[in-house]
């Protein structure tokens, strides 16, 4: 199916929020469509936690139009939370560990009217997707591992099928490796429940399962748009040139920045820099030979693409040098 | 039609509460067997004793045989016949409470009341009886005789027994010896306890019972709200703050009518003495407890960490036992010390005890019951209230 026939099952227009005099949420519109993986991102305090909260009906004070789960959030109030999940940042506040991974699914599977077996059956189900070990799900979660409690956290999100599923942070205080097994098993469910996520995190590797990224900053959107084309709107379409100079000064970069076909110098380590270039294919020869002209030492130079990661920092540097300026 | 959901997602609620109050041992120990085994230890006390209580040590002082001037007939008398009499009656089987520790005749010790007090103050004696030196003479000549006693006053049931067994020996003095005093005064007490009941456990039930009711509850809800951490996440599900809280009220007062069933199950089985209805006895032990509970939950509801709802709790109760009516009576305090004393349940639940189990009262049938019973559910109703206001108000996010 086509993006443009699927429905948009959430649809923020204008969203602005205030505490007291605080001006929280600045005027923000984004949407996502059913089945997608939404990221919202950006650093902490940047609104993206109270974003969802609108979405969740727990702040009703808003202005703007916002749906979610097909629903007016205005209108239909907290009847939205039948049709939705989620998942906190720490399991504490989302399992209670003294119960089996079985009794937690029975008692929130039973808030949303599910029958002892439908809440069992539908955990069970779920578990298997998350390839939650079957000999854990009578042991008591404090029992559990920490990526164990986790999935566990996720299948309660999911009980109910929810249209949508908002998860806080899932990456958030587990090792890099295990950050990767929860990014592939929530791109896994996403394929196999089709269930729509909004994913709320500063991990900017999380990209890499969205279809859709909203950038926030200061309460604030600063990007929406899908990672490849955010990337794709870095100087030079994100295409990069990496090279390896010896002795690399503050000096070099500078003369390479003043190249008239260059358009941003970004160094990634003690030698190495990203260089974005205009018309990359010709102009690459042409920077290494002027440096190997002016003695400035090029030990490697290989092509590339920026990653979502390097479009987060170029995007916010970018930022804060517009301030700077004003 | 919404109140039907409701009352589905409280009823699966309750599985909840049950598996938490079941998760947590401890707290469940306190609620359901600890005051059985108290009340017990009280009754077995009460069984295997003889004493009737904690004996009095005296030390008798007589000046009677020093000589007595009498002004009318301008005569010095050397009678003293009646003080050995009555030391000698001190001596007899008949007062097992009061015993004679110390003996000093102040006609040979000019010190025997430096002494005596001495006594009293290294705690060798409770009490010091003084004989003085016109005793005999004014028996002898039909005058009222004066025994002074001087108690141990730093403690109020020292002084209170005293008194009780000195009014006794003085009867029974007076009685024995065929002597007429001015008055003599017979006491008959009404509504005590009859002889084949536990007089130990019916005395102490009174407080007892309350006081482990309510400590227990307590103990049993103090966690339960600030405990539990996926309270806000609850939330997130179409379950509401109302019913999360009402499912804890449900679970923990059928946890707690569980408890007063034990409870007064192991008291009558030492012989609890209740003159009244045993229906009101446990309208009242749940009322009793009902507070202890909705007391618990506020406390809970209230504070943000565990430490704090601990402190809070122990703060309270000491409230409670301070201004329970046990050290100062109530109507003797100030107004405002009143008017937070009856706020607090003991003011209500000690009389309530008292009344139905000795003096036979209904709670529906005496008007100053009911409002006793009466003021424990108005204020488990405002802190019903308070709880729910807070616990709406209160921010729980994930």
């Amino acid at each position: 199916m086509q993006a443009s026939e699927k429905q948009k099952i959430i649809e923020v227009s204008n969203l602005n929020l205030s505490f007291g005099k605080k001006h929280v949420l600045k005027d923000i519109s984004f949407y996502c469509y059913e089945g997608e993986i939404l990221g919202l991102m950006g650093i902490s305090g940047a609104g993206k936690t109270t974003i969802v909260r609108v979405l969740v009906a727990q702040l009703p004070n808003f202005t703007g139009k916002v749906i979610c789960a097909g629903m007016d959030v205005k209108k239909s109030g907290i009847k939205i939370l039948q049709k939705i999940g989620y998942v906190p940042q720490l399991e504490s506040l989302n399992l209670y560990y003294n119960f089996t991974a079985l009794q937690n699914v029975r008692i929130f599977g039973s808030m949303f009217g599910l029958s002892k077996k439908e809440a069992i059956e539908q955990g069970k189900r779920i578990f298997q997707v998350l390839e939650i070990p079957e000999d854990t799900w009578k042991s008591k979660v404090k029992d559990m591992s920490g990526g164990e409690k986790k999935r566990v956290s996720i299948a309660l999100g999911l009980i109910n099928n929810p249209e949508v599923l908002f998860l806080d942070e899932p990456t958030t205080g587990v090792d890099a490796s295990k950050r990767f097994d929860i990014l592939n098993y929530l791109r896994k469910l996403n394929r196999e429940i089709k269930t729509t996520m909004v994913i709320v995190t500063h991990d900017l590797e999380t990209s890499n399962i969205c279809d859709k990224v909203v950038l926030l900053r200061n309460g604030q959107i600063v990007d929406f748009d899908t990672p490849a084309n955010l990337i794709y709107k870095l100087p030079s379409n994100g295409e990069i040139a990496r090279l390896k100079i010896d002795e690399l000064s503050n000096k070099i970069i500078e003369t390479i920045q003043n190249k008239d076909y260059v358009e941003y110098v970004l160094r990634v380590g003690k030698n190495d820099i990203e260089v974005y270039l205009h018309d990359i294919n010709n102009n690459i020869k042409k920077l290494v030979d002027q440096l190997v002209d002016n003695n400035i030492l090029v030990s490697s130079v290989t092509r590339g693409e920026a990653s979502f990661k390097r479009y987060f920092q170029i995007r916010m540097q970018s930022i804060e040098q517009s301030k700077n300026e004003v | 039609m919404g109140l039907k959901e409701s009352f589905s997602r409280i009823i699966k609620l309750l599985y909840k509460e049950f598996s938490l109050i079941k998760g947590d041992k401890r707290a469940l120990f306190m609620a359901l067997a600890l005051p059985p085994l108290i009340i017990s230890a009280f009754g077995f006390v009460g069984v295997i004793s003889d004493i009737e209580g904690t004996p009095i040590n005296c030390a008798v002082i007589t000046y009677d045989s020093l000589g007595y001037y009498y002004p009318q007939s301008n005569t010095t008398y050397y009678n003293s016949t009646w003080d050995s009499v009555f030391i000698n009656m001190l001596n007899n089987s008949q007062f097992p409470r009061l015993k004679l520790k110390i003996f000093y005749n102040a006609s040979e010790d000019p010190y025997s009341m430096h002494e005596a007090r001495l006594d009293l103050a290294s705690d060798k004696v409770d009490l010091i009886i003084l004989i003085p030196a016109e005793f005999s003479e004014a028996i002898d000549l039909g005058f009222p005789a004066i025994i002074d006693n001087i108690p141990d006053g730093s403690n109020i049931e020292t002084i209170k027994d005293s008194l009780n067994l000195m009014y006794s020996a003085t009867n029974i003095f007076v009685e024995t010896n065929n002597i007429t005093p001015q008055i003599n005064m017979n006491s008959r007490p009404v509504y005590g306890v009859p002889q084949n009941a536990n007089e130990i456990m019916a005395w102490a039930s009174t407080i007892s019972l309350p006081f482990l009711i309510i400590g227990s509850c307590l103990t049993l809800t103090i966690l339960s709200v600030v405990n539990e951490k996926p309270i806000p996440r609850l939330l997130i599900t179409p379950a509401k703050k109302g019913e999360v809280l009402a499912a804890k009220y449900i679970a923990n007062s059928i946890i707690m009518i569980a408890q007063c069933v034990l409870t007064v199950t192991f008291a009558s089985m030492f012989g609890l003495y209740i003159a009244g209805s045993i229906v009101d006895l446990f309208l009242a032990l749940f009322a009793i407890g009902f507070y202890g509970m909705c007391m618990g939950l506020l406390i809970s509801t209230i504070s943000d960490t565990e430490t704090q709802a601990n402190q809070l709790l122990v703060a309270a109760f000491l409230i409670m036992i301070l201004l329970s009516g046990m050290f100062i009576d109530i109507s003797n305090m100030n107004i405002v010390l009143q008017v937070i004393a009856y706020g607090l349940p003991f003011a209500y639940a000690v009389p309530l005890i008292s009344e139905i189990c000795f003096k036979a009262k209904g709670i529906f049938t005496n008007p100053t019951l009911f409002w006793n019973f009466m003021g424990i559910i108005i204020i488990c109703i405002v802190m019903i209230f308070l709880t729910y206001l807070i616990f709406k108000l209160k921010r729980k996010e994930v």
